[in-house]
């Protein structure tokens, strides 16, 4: 069950008592208001406000959203990754999002591998994305020797060139030439 | 120069708590993330919005929240005189004062390591341009879809003639005795800029930032009326 309404933003929404405000809205001395110009949807039934913003110009990631990029730092517990596209739509703000893991395993990535991972949070203004997950890992790369063409062998690439192997967190469709294609126009 | 105000009627014909008639367009331009176009009695002003984008010069970029640049520039031909276009002392000033209006109202926070670039293009001046080029860049971010606590609305107010008068034209500006402009966030009850160029007794200071808010509130219905045409009324269409 829910209530439809247009609203700009500033506009009053409820209460916090009332409702719990989601996107497109904020919360300004214990009132829900609209960020946006949109239709606020009540939902009754969770106790929340959702403002579906009638101009989607603004593409920012945010929890739960697939991003694909480039790897432009890697240290053995933190990559940090520019974003290229989000939900294979391309980003044109030029975003970055760091990974951080304890365990090695879990950081075996190179500068320059094509990868796709999954937005966790957005702390301390830093986009956090994980790779945990089998979609989820390097979906390209080339051999950072000869610059070859690394094809995958069980969890690990071996360059054709010069067979240099090298080990990776790998997406299960690695090399799949839809994933490659349009990101490789951005990055070329 | 002879009375401005004559028989309770203003040198263009206008009631002492009245606007220049305001039209304002949403979407104008296309290359643009936002825009708006807005006539506030002969000032003709275009706005863009561009962003959230990558910040250039880097250095510029705050890791906590997006920066906010604006620039208020008046074309050669806006005004009687041909205007140097190189920005001059009063358009860096208002370029300072359109951006601190505005940045009250933006949620910036959503939007780390970007910028959000605001152009503000005078066309045609009449006095209260900065004004009107709050107002319309206000729309042009609601346009864009970048997250506003509230929106920004803007009316000046003066003395003119010993007398408190709404929303002062070129002609009052200049031969009047005190201009006040007044940038507002409606629905948190807000001042978001506040000048005063000229004296005013402390009741008259009072009076003018009344009839000045009075104003405000009036272009913020405008503002809604806008927004309205541009979206409600598209998806009533649609639907």
């Amino acid at each position: 069950m829910s209530k439809e309404l247009y609203v700009y933003p500033g506009d009053r929404l409820a209460t916090i008592e009332e409702f719990e405000g989601k996107e497109g809205t904020y919360e300004d001395d214990g009132i829900v208001r609209a960020s946006i110009t949109g239709k606020a949807i009540y939902d009754i039934k969770s106790r929340t406000i959702t403002v579906i913003p009638f101009s989607t110009n603004v593409n920012m990631p945010k929890h739960g959203d697939i991003v694909k990029g480039l790897i432009t730092m890697a240290t053995p517990t933190m990559i940090e990754m520019r974003i290229l596209y989000i939900n294979n739509n391309k980003e044109e703000v030029n975003l970055s999002a760091i990974y951080y893991s304890k365990t090695k395993k879990d950081t075996q990535f190179r500068v320059g591998d094509l990868v796709r991972a999954s937005v966790t949070n957005i702390l301390n203004s830093f986009i956090h994305v994980t790779f945990r997950n089998k979609r989820l890992g390097v979906i390209y790369t080339r051999c950072h020797l000869c610059h070859g063409k690394m094809v995958r062998i069980d969890n690990a690439l071996k360059c054709t060139e010069c067979n240099t192997r090298d080990e990776r967190k790998l997406a299960e469709d690695y090399g799949s030439i839809e994933n490659i294609l349009p990101i490789y126009s951005v990055v070329t | 120069m002879g009375k401005l105000i004559q028989n309770g009627i203003r040198i263009d014909g206008r009631k002492f708590d009245e606007l220049r008639p305001v039209k304002i367009e949403v979407g104008v331009l296309k290359n643009a993330d936002g825009s708006a176009y807005i006539e506030f009695g002969n000032n003709k002003i275009v706005v863009a919005v561009y962003g959230p984008k990558e910040v250039h010069p880097k250095h510029m970029e705050m890791p906590d929240k997006a920066t906010l640049r604006c620039r208020y520039h008046m074309s050669p031909f806006s005004v009687e005189e041909r205007k140097n276009p190189a920005p001059s002392r009063r358009e860096i000033e208002i370029s300072k004062v359109t951006r601190e209006a505005l940045e009250p109202a933006l949620i910036l926070e959503d939007y780390p390591r970007t910028a959000i670039d605001i152009y503000v293009e005078v066309l045609q001046s009449d006095g209260g341009s900065r004004c009107a080029g709050i107002t319309a860049a206000a729309v042009a971010l609601a346009d864009a879809g970048i997250g506003m606590r509230d929106m920004v609305c803007a009316c000046a107010a003066g003395k003119v003639d010993d007398t408190i008068v709404l929303d002062i034209s070129d002609v009052e500006d200049k031969e009047g005795q005190a201009d006040m402009p007044v940038a507002y966030l409606p629905n948190l009850k807000q001042i978001s800029l506040m000048q005063l160029d000229g004296k005013l007794t402390a009741e008259e200071y009072e009076e003018c930032l009344n009839f000045a808010l009075k104003g405000c509130l009036q272009v913020y219905e405008i503002q809604k009326e806008t927004l309205q045409k541009r979206y409600f009324s598209e998806v009533s269409k649609s639907e």
